[in-house]
């Protein structure tokens, strides 16, 4: 799996948005960033988790997190985007505002 | 110590936004990656951001009693100010 394989025309980002009704954040050079950060992820811990979260090590948690992760679908219809802005509820730019993280739990 | 301590992680694009502009603009800051720790020194960091902030995200940008959550340059440039 490369880079390319994310961001891509047609690649699993844009295959992820279109599947789930979801845009994808239009900022490229932030989005080949979130897919430079999964491979590293996957990489580290065999799973495609969220850059932007902590893994803990444990599959059984972690695999909450694989992105997209579960708690996408919540917070893109609250928030308008998942936590970590890859996806987002309409195209164009959003607040850059960190939001709540529904994960948060299984940090400590 | 520097003025400022950047709390992130490796993997996240927001937080390699934020350094980036740090040193962009001259910051005098210390990163401390989360991901790289490992143990109780990662329990006491996160413990350490959630003091700070009341959220376990990142970025968190500190200096002082103050802080900015998340990369966003006005705040950034506010809290430098």
């Amino acid at each position: 799996m490369k880079v390319e394989d994310y961001i891509k025309e047609g690649g699993i980002f844009e295959r992820v948005a279109k599947k789930r009704g979801w845009y994808l954040n239009p900022d490229k050079e932030l989005v080949r960033s979130f897919a430079e950060g999964l491979l590293e992820n996957k990489k580290r811990y065999g799973m495609a988790i969220c850059p932007c979260r902590l893994a803990t090590g444990k599959k059984e948690i972690d695999r909450k997190i694989v992105c997209p992760c579960t708690y996408a679908e919540d917070d893109i219809k609250e928030y308008g985007k998942c936590y970590c802005g890859l996806y987002l509820s309409k195209d164009g730019e959003i607040e850059d505002k960190a939001i709540p993280d529904r994960h948060f739990e299984y940090y400590l | 110590m520097a003025e400022i301590k950047v709390y992130g992680l490796t993997t996240c694009p927001h937080c390699k936004k934020a350094i980036e502009y740090l040193k962009k603009i001259g910051a005098d800051f210390e990163v401390v990656y989360i991901d790289k720790l490992e143990g109780e020194d990662r329990k006491k960091v996160i413990d350490e951001v959630y003091k700070i902030s009341g959220s376990y995200s990142v970025p968190l940008i500190v200096k002082g009693d103050k802080f900015v959550l998340g990369y966003v340059e006005g705040k950034i440039r506010e809290l430098l100010e």
